[in-house]
């Protein structure tokens, strides 16, 4: 029987392939005829069928022509057969038993005995192999045992691996992470190390400024010393400076109230003279009246014409001098008119008129004179307040400046630098101080300047209060405007001295100005008497 | 297709391309045809005759066994698809054959006729035509659930009846035959002179088997049948020495094939399949064997 060698045929498993195991992979030719159904619902079986005959058919038999047995072998094989048959035959029928013939039976004991043998080493190897494979199962059970363990224990492992593998896959993301940190933290570290670098660098510096600063900062409290120093003297002097002005006011306003009271005593005299004076011209006028009441009655047109003139004369009190020579005027028309009455009127009239103009000629010196030491008077009021109020002036303006002075040093002080140092090294008490005192100054100052105000109010209403007094009397006026202009000067020239050592120095200049006022006033004063001297011309020329 | 198929209108869906020598298949799988083709060295479609397919296929595999060859034939197929018919054809046959003259049987051959009686008339044909001493011997087996049943013993009891069945015919184990074959113990092996003496043999037999399926509720679908013939030869040798031919034809009908397929595939489930048909798993697992075996050339 030919078998493929390789892979086993299981074709003991049943009795067709036993019988037919020939046909199948053997010498034998096989067809296989598959009948198949075409209807659908057998499709499945259908496909099945073709594809097991379709696999069927890629097996291959080596087919062998069965070997020609010559008919004499064939014979000679058949006969030996037909002997041994024969012969159990005959020994069967004889023993009426199983008979085998001598040859047979021992050419069976011998294939027993051989069959025997073969079974004892069989049975041996059999019974060995019993063993072994008894050795063997129990090797088998504990290698199953093991492997179940061993199993146990892998999955255990596999558990763990692939714990571990997530352990790994999350240290190793972490180890990325921080990897990246590390190199941050590395390039941080440099910067870090170059950014200190640069930071001793730059403290170096600063200590080499901090020791600059210092020392200048001690410089600076030397100064901050010393001006706390002069601005204590300062204050002292302010001090003094203060007591020096309010004596000086003091004096001032002494002075001022004398000046008042010796000019109301000059203006009350004053007007007892024009009183007296008015009352002179009354009389006069009177008796000018008089005279005309007469000579009108004399003359009938001219008579009324001079009693007219005379109550103009009367009206007009402010210019009383016009007045009088508008009467005089009418009066000398009156005379004139009157010629034709008679030449007594004329005379009359020429030595009243020369009568009068000595009154006036008295009247006006004796004015004169009053109006000079009013004016005298008031200037020299003037100028002590202009004086007072230079002086007031120069002493703030010095104020001032030490302030100023004080603050350049606060502003040097406020450098960063040297704040930081000062605020470090002086006490904040004393720099307070330094602005409290500063403040007081301040105070101090304005209050000054408010009295200082208040004294100029005061000099001007004292200034003011006599020209408003003048009344009538154009004296007065010149007198109060020469005053004015006598004080613009003073203020020019005192601006030019500064220091508060001018003000003891003005008190001499005071006599001077004095007289350069008088000039101004004589001019003015002359021009007054020559009006009705033209006008007198005019009318006689008329 | 059968009446019953054709009468519940069955699609077709295998179509035989014989001159191509293909068979193909036509499925629906998922609203889509496909189709499946396989080749074979010959394939008869539903009009072919039974003269087409033994002139086809079986004849040269006669002809080879009287060469001195031993050939196999095997049917294989789902039940209901011709096995039998192929192999053993109508079975009014014997009925035909027995009222017509022997002379006359080979060309009077009914058109219904399966391979065993026409290849049992080709070969006496042949060794008439050839006039060389002969002789041939006949062996009718069934093989069911793992058991053979001699269709040709001669029995004492008459055939068809209940004793009959219930007698049960005799086990035959099969046994090595000491030259690597087997030989089945106490099988009636026929000689038989002529195509008239087998024919009666055959019609014995299958008689047997069919009453056999009757009684004993068999179904053919579960039974292989083995229709075996020895045909010895003397021929003379140009020395004049005669030597003896011998050639063996296997016609094997086998169970329906669906009861393999039904176990499932060739190996798996082998219990259930074993309990079934111990056999013709075996001839798929053998088969499969052999082809995994070629597979390796």
């Amino acid at each position: 029987m030919f078998c493929l060698q390789g892979g086993h045929v299981p074709y003991r498993d049943s009795k067709l392939t036993r019988l037919l195991r020939d046909a199948l992979g053997g010498k034998s030719k096989t067809c296989i005829i598959a009948t198949v159904s075409p209807a659908a619902h057998s499709a499945e079986e259908t496909l099945q069928t073709l594809e097991y005959a379709h696999r069927a058919k890629s097996i291959k038999n080596k087919p062998e022509i069965n070997a020609r047995v010559t008919k004499n072998a064939l014979l000679k094989d058949l006969q030996k057969e037909v002997e041994r048959l024969t012969a159990d035959l005959t020994a069967t029928r004889e023993k009426n038993g199983v008979y085998l013939s001598q040859q047979s039976y021992d050419t069976q004991e011998e294939e027993r005995a051989q069959l025997k043998l073969r079974a004892d080493t069989q049975k041996s190897a059999l019974d060995l192999a019993k063993s072994e494979l008894a050795s063997l199962a129990a090797l088998f059970e504990d290698q199953k045992k093991a492997h179940k363990a061993l199993q146990r224990e892998h999955a255990h492992h596999a558990e763990k691996m692939s714990m571990a593998d997530a352990e790994i896959q999350r240290t190793k993301a972490e180890l990325s992470k921080e990897h990246d940190a590390r190199v941050e933290s590395e390039y941080l570290a440099d910067e870090f190390e170059r950014a200190q670098e640069r930071l001793r660098v730059k403290t170096s510096t600063l200590g080499e400024t901090l020791h600059g600063a210092k020392d200048e900062m001690r410089l600076l409290f030397g100064k901050i010393d010393r001006v706390v120093d002069i601005d204590v003297a300062n204050r002292s002097v302010l001090e003094a400076v203060k007591s020096d002005v309010v004596a000086r006011l003091e004096r001032l306003e002494a002075s001022l109230a004398e000046v008042k009271t010796a000019e109301e005593s000059a203006r009350a005299a004053a007007a007892s003279a024009i009183a007296e004076l008015e009352g002179a011209r009354v009389k006069e006028r009177d008796a000018l009246v008089g005279q005309i009441q007469k000579m009108r009655t004399d003359a009938k047109a001219a008579t009324s014409k001079a009693a007219v003139a005379a109550r103009a004369a009367a009206t007009s009190a402010k210019a009383a001098a016009d007045a009088a020579l508008a009467a005089a005027e009418t009066a000398a028309a009156a005379g004139a008119d009157c010629d034709l009455t008679g030449e007594t009127v004329d005379a009359q009239i020429v030595s009243l008129l020369s009568a009068m103009d000595a009154g006036r000629d008295a009247e006006c010196a004796r004015f004169k004179s009053l109006a000079e030491t009013d004016a005298a008077r008031s200037a020299r009021a003037v100028e002590l307040a202009n004086a007072q109020a230079t002086a007031a002036r120069e002493a703030a303006v010095a104020m001032a400046g030490a302030v100023e002075e004080m603050a350049a040093y606060e502003v040097t002080g406020g450098t960063p630098v040297i704040k930081t140092a000062a605020t470090m090294l002086a006490t904040p008490v004393r720099s307070r101080d330094v602005d409290e005192m500063v403040q007081e100054r301040e105070a101090t100052l304005a209050a000054f300047r408010a009295r200082v105000a208040a004294g100029e109010a005061s000099g001007g209403a004292a200034e003011s209060t006599p020209v408003k007094d003048a009344d009538e009397d154009e004296e007065d006026e010149n007198a109060s405007s020469s005053a004015d202009e006598a004080t613009d000067e003073t203020d020019e020239e005192q601006a030019e001295t500064p220091t508060p050592e001018v003000v003891e120095e003005v008190k001499p200049k005071r006599g001077g100005r004095a007289a350069s006022t008088r000039g101004t006033r004589g001019v003015k004063t002359s021009g007054i008497p020559r009006a009705p001297l033209v006008d007198k011309k005019n009318a006689q020329d008329a | 297709m059968n009446a019953e198929e054709q009468s519940e209108n069955e699609r077709a869906v295998v179509n035989t391309r014989d001159a191509l020598r293909e068979v193909s298949i036509t499925q629906t799988v998922k609203a889509k045809d496909v189709e499946r083709t396989y080749n074979f060295d010959q394939v008869f479609g539903a009009h072919a005759t039974q003269e087409d397919i033994y002139d086809d296929a079986v004849r040269p595999v006669v002809e080879e066994v009287l060469e001195g060859f031993n050939c196999t034939i095997f049917a294989y197929g789902q039940t209901g698809t011709g096995k039998t018919h192929t192999m053993e054809g109508y079975h009014d046959w014997d009925d035909a054959s027995s009222s017509e003259s022997s002379s006359s049987f080979a060309d009077a051959m009914p058109s219904n006729a399966g391979v065993i009686p026409r290849a049992m008339s080709h070969i006496f044909a042949h060794l008439k035509a050839k006039g060389v001493e002969h002789s041939v011997k006949c062996t009718f087996l069934e093989l069911y659930n793992e058991e053979i049943t001699d269709l040709l013993a001669v029995s004492d009891l008459v055939e068809g009846s209940v004793e009959f069945a219930n007698a049960k015919a005799p086990k035959h184990p099969l046994m090595e035959d000491g030259k690597g074959g087997v030989a089945v113990k106490g099988l009636e092996e026929v000689s038989v002179p002529n195509p008239e003496t087998i024919f009666e043999h055959i019609r014995r037999g299958s008689a047997k088997r069919r009453t056999a399926e009757t009684l004993m509720n068999k179904q053919s679908s579960r039974s292989h049948s083995v229709f075996s013939v020895t045909v010895h030869t003397k021929e003379s040798t140009p020395d004049g020495e005669d030597v003896i031919r011998c050639g063996k034809l296997n016609l094997v009908d086998l169970a329906g094939s669906e009861n393999i397929s039904r176990s499932g595939a060739v190996d798996k489930r082998a219990r259930e399949a074993g309990e079934i048909n111990k056999s013709l798993l075996t001839l798929g697992r053998v088969i499969a064997a052999l082809v995994a075996g070629v597979s390796f050339f």
